[in-house]
């Protein structure tokens, strides 16, 4: 009775097959989607997540390091630290030759003591008292004229120019009391005509000429070209036709160089010297440090007995300590008291510390893997130790090492976390700015903001590269810098007043500064910090330079932040224009300035709308490689950003927002696409992407929080 | 209910045309209307027949319009014609609030509304602030039914009390003249009853400028009444004149319903 019956029943037919189709094709398109969605996540998830379970809490706050791997022989009764046992767990959870483990203290002999104030120490020992030690150390000054005691070991004959006998003898007793005999010795030097010209010569060449009075300037680092390849060619630019002496050795030199672009030969001039010829006696000797150096350098035969770090002068230091005194393991403290005989330590005493270790046997030969720093400990421990037979109880076999296969992600993150606050801060600021300027101010009104929009709606279609190199091109090589160190390679530079304070020391020496005596011509301290190959001079005053940010997080997050201001500020002029125009009338019909108008009625119920569009620019943010490659982003960064400042809070300040990060999404392009495929390196790339992946959803949802809290507040 | 011709009116309108569109077309033509002091006044007119914009004139929140422009005559509020530059807006309006047609209180606490204005001009101290608010709400009719609820939202307020919030929030800052864009259309009868007692203990000390497009309300609180048509003025006398004895037959027409 059914089908006759009914008046609605289905009918068959071509349209209902072309619907079915349709329908499909839709479901189709859908569930691709999430297929693929699923897909992703699923790799990520599955490979990623045992990553973070193995190597645990230690994957987020670990630094990024390499991985040794090593085989060893069998062996027993092998040395290691307890914390770094129990990454040795961590990372060989399941070999299975490890036995007969048993914790014990091992007890570290040190000295402790104090320096007192005002005292001079060299370098060396400087860096291996903050080795030890909770401390600050800030270099005051170097101290040329701090006596160094040196030991004579044979009767030397020297010969010395009157000018350096009278210093020698001025300050020193021993000195004055030897018979000295006035002599005449002839030297040769040689009229050499350069002319402005740029051309190559040896580096070996190139460190006799240092110390002519040529004035040139020296592409590429001598020290360290001198280091390795003395031969190497180097360019060299003289600035002006000049006449200069040389000394027999130099000219020697420069005719004996294989580098192009000779001058020719120079012509002689013969000079005859007054000299002092004396005898040193074998003995112990004090002389101010400056002095030393100079009878060293000219007298290399002087036989001396060993002082430590003599290239550099002693320094003057202030240490700041967390600890009551300083310590050193007994035999560095020996070694320093007897380098340093001038010393004042005070409250030496014995410390006798101890640190848990694991003693444990290898039961066969195997290979295990730790991070670089575990590695180093478990070598140091067994260092020397031998067994019952003599052989050395760590028998290394094989070792090796992959970069970047080990220790975890908290530098990246860090580095990532803080590009994106600075970037946001500076985004919000100027996008904000910009949205209410344009949406409230200036309307529509005229051809310039016509531009200004059309700019910005092609600034947001720009590919992220190009931001880069923009960024590369803006901040980090011509941003101006307020700094009384100018670099000699700026764009332009102008005195702005005079400098405050000199640089300190290590900042001479870090920042290879030229100390210029008050020339009032900014362009012959560049001249001269050119010619001593220096990087930067300082004048006594301080210059607004156009230097450049260099590869800074600060560049990288104003990089980063110009990236995202369109989107900011599309949204944010958005939400402004979605705030009732009730409020703003009603507002001004009180009484309210514009500003006051938009600052309180305005703004306010425009910000959930600005913090979704926030939300969108912390994930791109967050997630872009290509803009800080070339301004923020380092590959390998030893330190977290926050260690190592010093200084003022300002100076800190400046300091910090100066150094390069690494960061996130760089660092996962360093492991998966520059390092060599291994198998080690691929628990690191997944682990990292999970990380990467958990942090942009965590952004994601604290500014999606903060939103729905605001919104909670605030509606109409 | 005449009034006194020989005290100045504190708003003279004078042959004032005005257009929205840079002075293509005027929106407003050749108005001219005075309103006596302490006295209130209303305007009643077919949608569109810019009382709404005459009112906005009165303290230039028209210059929010980009396009807007005055084409003829001048506004004189307490003898100063307002739209020379050297009369600054943001003084005019402290001395002339406005009441909307929709209630827009701020989505902030009732206490808060109240002393927006006030906050504007400057750090006041707590105990003078919270004086004045009380005084505002008192005059607004509002502070029995708010009392106790001062740091609550605004918002949770019945539609009638946002509406006398808003007038509390005018009041605040002491204006000599309000104006009210049709403050009760909004508004349920009882709810309109109390804004309209409102209004008639606030002629006490204000000058009142009311849009309306209730016939009845205008009778029941005006003492003058303009009516407007297409942008003119057709009729302007004391209310019950205008109401008992138009002159004018589309006066006559709009009053008795005839069109509208
Ligand atoms: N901001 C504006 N820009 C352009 N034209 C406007 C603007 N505001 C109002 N108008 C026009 O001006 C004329 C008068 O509008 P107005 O709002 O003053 O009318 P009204 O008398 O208040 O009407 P209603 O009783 O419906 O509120 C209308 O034709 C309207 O379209
Ligand atoms: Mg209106």
């Amino acid at each position: 009775m059914q089908d006759q019956t009914n008046p609605f029943a289905t009918k068959k037919g071509f349209l209902q097959t072309k619907e079915k189709a349709q329908k499909f094709l839709l479901i189709f398109g859908t569930y691709s989607i999430i297929f693929f969605t699923l897909f992703v996540f699923w790799e990520i998830l599955s490979k990623g997540a045992p990553v973070l379970y193995q190597y645990g809490t230690d994957f987020i706050t670990r630094k990024p390091e390499s991985l040794e791997v090593l085989a060893f022989d069998a062996g027993d009764k092998l040395e290691i630290p307890k914390k770094s046992y129990k990454t040795l767990k961590t990372y060989n959870p399941d070999n299975n030759s490890l036995t007969g483990e048993e914790s014990f203290d091992k007890s570290f002999e040190y000295t402790t003591f104090n320096i007192e104030k005002g005292s001079v120490l060299s370098d060396a020992y400087l860096s291996e008292i903050s080795k030890y030690n909770k401390v600050k150390i800030t270099h005051l000054y170097r101290d040329e004229q701090a006596p160094v005691v040196f030991e004579v070991l044979n009767n030397t004959p020297l010969l010395l120019t009157p000018a350096l006998y009278k210093k020698l003898a001025n300050s020193s007793e021993a000195f004055k009391n030897l018979s000295a005999t006035p002599s005449k010795v002839s030297t040769n030097l040689y009229e050499v005509t350069f002319k402005e010209k740029s051309f190559y010569l040896q580096a070996k060449t190139m460190a006799l000429l240092a110390d002519s009075s040529l004035i040139y300037k020296l592409y590429g680092n001598l020290t360290d070209t001198l280091d390795d390849k003395p031969n190497e060619l180097m360019e060299v630019y003289i600035p002006e036709n000049q006449t200069v002496l040389l000394t027999e050795a130099q000219h020697q030199g420069y005719l004996s160089d294989t580098g192009t672009g000779k001058f020719g030969e120079g012509k002689l001039q013969e000079t005859s010297v007054k000299k002092i010829a004396l005898t040193l006696p074998k003995g112990s000797y004090e002389l101010p440090h400056q002095l030393f150096s100079t009878l060293l350098k000219n007298h290399p035969a002087l036989a001396t007995s060993h002082q430590h770090s003599l290239a550099k002068a002693p320094l003057y230091f202030a240490i700041k300590s967390n600890q009551k005194e300083l310590r050193l393991p007994n035999s560095v403290f020996q070694q320093l008291k007897k380098d340093n005989p001038l010393l004042k330590l005070t409250d030496i005493n014995p410390l006798t510390i101890s640190a848990p270790f694991i003693r444990f046997n290898f039961g066969q030969a195997c290979q295990i893997k730790l991070p670089t720093t575990d590695m180093s400990a478990f070598k140091e421990a067994n260092e020397g130790a031998v067994n019952e037979y003599g052989q050395p109880r760590l028998n290394i076999l094989n070792e090796y090492v992959y970069p970047y296969s080990s220790g975890g992600v908290s530098g990246p993150v860090i580095g990532t976390m803080l590009l994106v606050a600075a970037c946001m801060i500076i985004a919000l600021f100027v996008g904000v700015a910009a949205a209410v300027y344009l949406g409230e101010y200036a309307k529509n009104s005229g051809p310039l903001i016509s531009t200004i929009r059309l700019s910005m709606m092609n600034l947001a279609g720009v590919p992220s590269i190009v931001f880069g190199l923009f960024g590369l091109g803006l901040f980090v090589s011509v941003a101006p810098v307020i700094t009384s160190a100018p670099s000699i390679d700026d764009k332009f530079k102008f005195k702005i007043f005079p400098a405050l304070v000199e640089p300190g020391l290590a900042e001479i020496e870090d920042n290879r500064i030229a100390m210029i005596e008050d020339d009032k011509n900014p362009r012959h301290s560049l001249r001269a910090a050119q010619q001593k190959g220096l990087e930067s001079f300082y004048d006594g005053w301080v210059y607004l330079s156009f230097q450049g940010w260099g590869n800074s997080l600060i560049a990288g997050a104003f990089t980063l932040a110009i990236m995202v201001l369109p989107i900011i500020i599309t949204s944010s002029e958005e939400s402004l224009k979605a705030v009732p125009k009730g409020f703003r009338e009603a507002s001004l019909a009180l009484g309210a300035t514009k500003w006051q108008s938009i600052r309180t009625a305005v703004l306010p119920y425009a910000t959930p709308g600005i913090l979704t569009a926030s939300v969108l620019g912390i994930t791109r943010v967050a997630g872009e490689t290509a803009p800080i490659m070339f301004t923020a982003a380092v590959a390998a960064k030893s330190d977290l950003p926050f260690s190592d400042l010093s200084g003022s809070p300002l100076n800190q300040f400046f300091d910090f927002m100066s150094q390069s990060v690494q960061a996130l999404p760089y660092h996962i392009y360093t492991i998966s696409g520059k390092l060599p495929p291994s198998e080690h390196i691929k628990p690191m790339q997944y682990g990292s992407v999970l990380v990467f992946m958990i942090i942009v959803m965590i952004f994601a949802s604290v500014s999606i929080w903060l939103r729905m809290k605001m919104r909670g507040k605030i509606k109409w | 209910m005449e009034t006194s011709s020989e005290e100045r009116p504190i708003i003279e309108i004078d042959d004032f045309s005005f257009s929205y569109n840079r002075g293509e077309t005027d929106t407003l033509k050749n108005i001219s209307v005075s309103c006596p002091e302490k006295k209130v006044t209303a305007f009643i007119g077919p949608s569109g027949c810019g009382k709404s914009t005459l009112l906005r004139s009165l303290n230039r929140i028209n210059d929010l319009v980009d396009t807007a422009c005055i084409t003829n005559g001048q506004i004189r509020i307490m003898g100063q014609d307002i739209n020379t530059p050297e009369v600054d807006p943001i003084e005019l309006r402290k001395n002339v609030g406005m009441v909307f047609q929709k209630y827009n209180p701020f989505p902030k606490s009732i206490y808060d509304n109240v002393a927006y204005g006030l906050n504007l001009q400057g750090k006041q101290k707590q105990s003078d602030l919270d004086d004045a608010v009380e005084k505002s709400l008192r005059g607004a009719a509002l502070w029995d039914e708010v009392k106790d609820r001062l740091k609550d939202s605004a918002l949770g307020l019945s539609g009638g009390q946002q509406q006398r919030l808003c007038i509390a929030r005018t009041i605040a800052v002491n204006p000599k003249i309000i104006l009210m864009d049709e403050p009760c259309s909004a508004l349920d009868p009882i709810a309109t009853a109390h804004v309209e007692q409102l209004i008639n203990t606030l002629k006490q000390e204000y000058t009142i400028v009311i849009v309306t497009h209730s016939m009845q309300q205008a009778t029941r609180i005006s003492d003058n009444t303009a009516f407007f048509y297409l942008g003119e003025l057709i009729e302007f006398s004391p209310t019950k004149e205008l109401f008992s004895n138009p002159k004018n037959k589309r006066t006559e027409d709009y009053v008795s319903g005839r069109f509208g």
